[in-house]
């Protein structure tokens, strides 16, 4: 072994890293390389002195509860069919409801005003959106939510919140479960995947940018399954309703409808009329008024009345009158949604605006942008990251000097988008 | 009793929807992962802070993990970035802030070493380790953050060279020189606070678990 050799070495041979062949090799040469041996001596003494900052510490005593909490969430969110619309909620939500032997059905989830110190984005909870979530709700709400934005809300109108989740008879429940895997499986598979990709973030790279509509189809199609389900649901189950799916989606499902119907009307503005997909759509949507009126969710979905599904007339005149919206009021009513945490309206509503921006002066591009951060901000808080991703995209396609609202968008997604290391790394 | 499961099973476990892997794996990687972030940032909070992020960004990318993947190199990955982050954060602050002052020609070092003092003796420990571990914590703040990195991964968590190499995105002779300057600069940061090889030497010499008698 030369002596430059051995200097490379002498780290992994301090760490013990090296084979024994080669440790030997070392060795030999150190016996005779006074350089080398003061120099291996030198690092032992290092590690020996720098010895105590080995030794471990543990973090406070509450510090596994969150986690603990997430981990069980997330499990659930994946385990038991719930893999639907994900919504975000700020505030605390105790976990005391989340095992299915324990959920109080009848208990209303009341929205407190009580002012948090610091608010925080705390669990994503899942409501509806897919066909199993018809089945799931039963695990999901016995919960108090006090949140910031939805208190102040609450306050303007000077009326509580409250969601009501009926008891589903146990036979309902079973035959939705049943039923709910076989829905999927009659559907094309992208559907059945389209929730829980989204669900799963996975760092695919970003999808096309041209193909806005082809690429919202599945969650287009998921809904419209779920509101299928419904009634179907409704007619199985005596006395218990079927608000299993409907009810959960109350809050903020309801307005999904309306919100994909501008979403719709948006790319309709903004690209050539679209092809069979959207046409596929149809006849669900105009299902969907009638099975909202004969459902609960339609008096439980208080959070945005203005937004709450509408017998189609009166849904059309409002997609004409957002056309011809002013961006200013667009935003506006963007963020009211967002505080009330429709965040999957807001999200239209604000693509909506950042067209409407884009077609006043070029001096409205940072405006335009910004609305563009706020709809991916809005679409991952809905659990929308596909969609968050595409808009994304065309974010920073568009308007690739807007460097802070490129970043306030990529902050939203940078929680999905971190992702394992490659396969390869850590390999050994 | 059973062999312990490795972090690879119980993660695998927990994809499966056992949330007991989970906590299994939470127990046997909170001390090592909040050790690193607070010998990393010299602040208890902020190493709190962050650990419970790193934890809370597996349970979301969990499903998403492939078993080929080295459980531990993918928690350090995240912690280290969050690292990354924080320090780029606090060097901004730094900026117009009076009271935050790293020591003179480190980069963006947070300037909570004093607090590192006094306020973690703990009684179980020697007290001759106890009184050095802030002086040792000040020597290691003083370090590049690159540096203390690669310290902290190796000698504290564990990590064989090669994946620090590939958890920080250089290459392995980089993460082995930047170990040797990182030694050096200890060893003589140490001998010069009067920290002697005797006061050290009743540590033992490989990974010292808290609460050992």
């Amino acid at each position: 072994m030369t002596h430059a050799e051995s200097q490379d070495l002498l780290i992994d041979l301090a760490f013990g890293e090296l084979d024994p062949a080669r440790a030997a090799e070392v060795a030999d040469h150190l016996a005779g390389c006074d350089e080398c041996r003061r120099e291996k001596r030198a690092l032992d003494e290092a590690r020996r002195l720098a010895a105590p900052l080995r030794e471990l510490e543990e973090p406070g005593a509450a510090f596994d509860d969150r986690i603990l909490a997430a981990a069980k969430a997330q499990a659930q969110l994946t385990h038991d069919g719930n893999i639907g619309q994900v919504i975000e909620v700020s505030g605390s939500v105790k976990p005391l409801g989340l095992t299915p032997s324990s959920i109080d059905a009848h208990g209303p989830v009341s929205v407190k005003a009580a002012e948090r110190r610091r608010p925080r984005w705390m669990l994503r909870v899942a409501l509806g959106g897919s066909v199993a979530a018809a089945a799931a709700l039963a695990l999901a709400v016995s919960t108090t939510l006090q949140s910031k934005h939805v208190a102040q809300l609450a306050a303007q109108k000077d009326d509580a919140y409250e969601i009501r989740v009926h008891a589903a008879e146990e036979a309902t429940r079973l035959e939705a479960k049943a039923a709910a895997p076989k829905m999927a499986k009659a559907e094309p598979p992208e559907v059945a995947n389209a929730s829980k990709i989204a669900q799963l973030a996975q760092p695919a790279g970003p999808p096309p940018v041209q193909a806005p509509l082809s690429t919202m189809k599945p969650m287009k199609q998921e809904r419209a399954l779920a509101k299928k389900e419904a009634p179907s649901g409704l007619l199985g189950g005596s006395g218990g309703d079927s608000s299993l799916g409907a009810a959960g989606r109350g809050a903020g499902a309801s307005n999904l409808h309306a919100s994909d119907q501008m979403l719709e009307a948006d790319e309709r503005q903004a690209s050539p009329p679209p092809a069979a997909p959207a046409r596929r759509d149809r006849p669900a949507l105009a299902h969907a008024p009638a099975a909202a009126e004969s459902q609960p969710y339609t008096q439980a979905a208080s959070a945005e009345p203005r937004a709450s599904a509408a017998p189609p007339a009166v849904v059309s005149m409002a997609r004409k009158e957002a056309a011809t919206d002013s961006a200013e009021s667009l935003e506006k009513r963007a963020e009211q949604a967002r505080h009330a945490g429709n965040f999957a309206l807001a999200a239209g509503l604000y693509r909506k605006a950042a067209a409407q921006r884009r077609e006043e002066a070029a001096a409205n591009s940072s405006a335009a942008a910004w609305d563009l951060a706020h709809a991916v901000e809005c679409l991952a808080a809905a659990g929308q990251f596909d969609d968050a991703k595409r808009v994304r995209d065309e974010l920073i396609k568009s308007y690739p000097s807007e460097d802070t609202a490129f970043y306030a968008a990529a902050r939203a997604l940078r929680e999905v988008e971190a992702a394992p290391p490659a396969a390869d790394s850590a390999k050994q | 009793m059973a062999q312990e499961r490795t972090d690879e099973e119980l993660l695998a476990a927990y994809q499966q929807g056992d949330v007991g892997a989970f906590e299994l794996l939470l127990r046997r990687h909170r001390a090592p992962l909040f050790t690193f972030l607070l010998r990393m940032l010299g602040d208890r909070e902020k190493a709190e802070d962050l650990a419970q992020e790193t934890f809370l960004r597996l349970v979301k990318g969990a499903q998403a993990w492939e078993q080929r993947a080295r459980f531990s190199t993918w928690l350090f990955t995240i912690a280290r970035n969050l690292c990354v982050d924080q320090a780029r954060r606090d060097r901004f602050r730094k900026a117009d802030s009076l009271d935050a002052q790293g020591p003179p020609g480190s980069e963006g070092e947070p300037a909570m070493i004093d607090s590192v003092a006094g306020n973690e003796i703990d009684p179980a420990r020697g007290a001759e380790s106890a009184r050095m571990r802030p002086v040792l914590q000040k020597a290691l703040l003083s370090l590049p953050a690159e540096q203390r990195e690669v310290f902290l991964l190796r000698e504290q968590a564990g990590v064989p060279f090669k994946e620090i190499a590939e958890l920080t995105g250089v290459n392995e002779n980089t993460v082995k020189s930047r170990m040797r300057y990182a030694l050096e600069a200890l060893r003589k940061s140490l001998l010069a606070a009067g920290v002697s090889e005797e006061a050290a030497a009743d540590e033992p010499a490989a990974g010292v678990r808290l609460g050992r008698a």
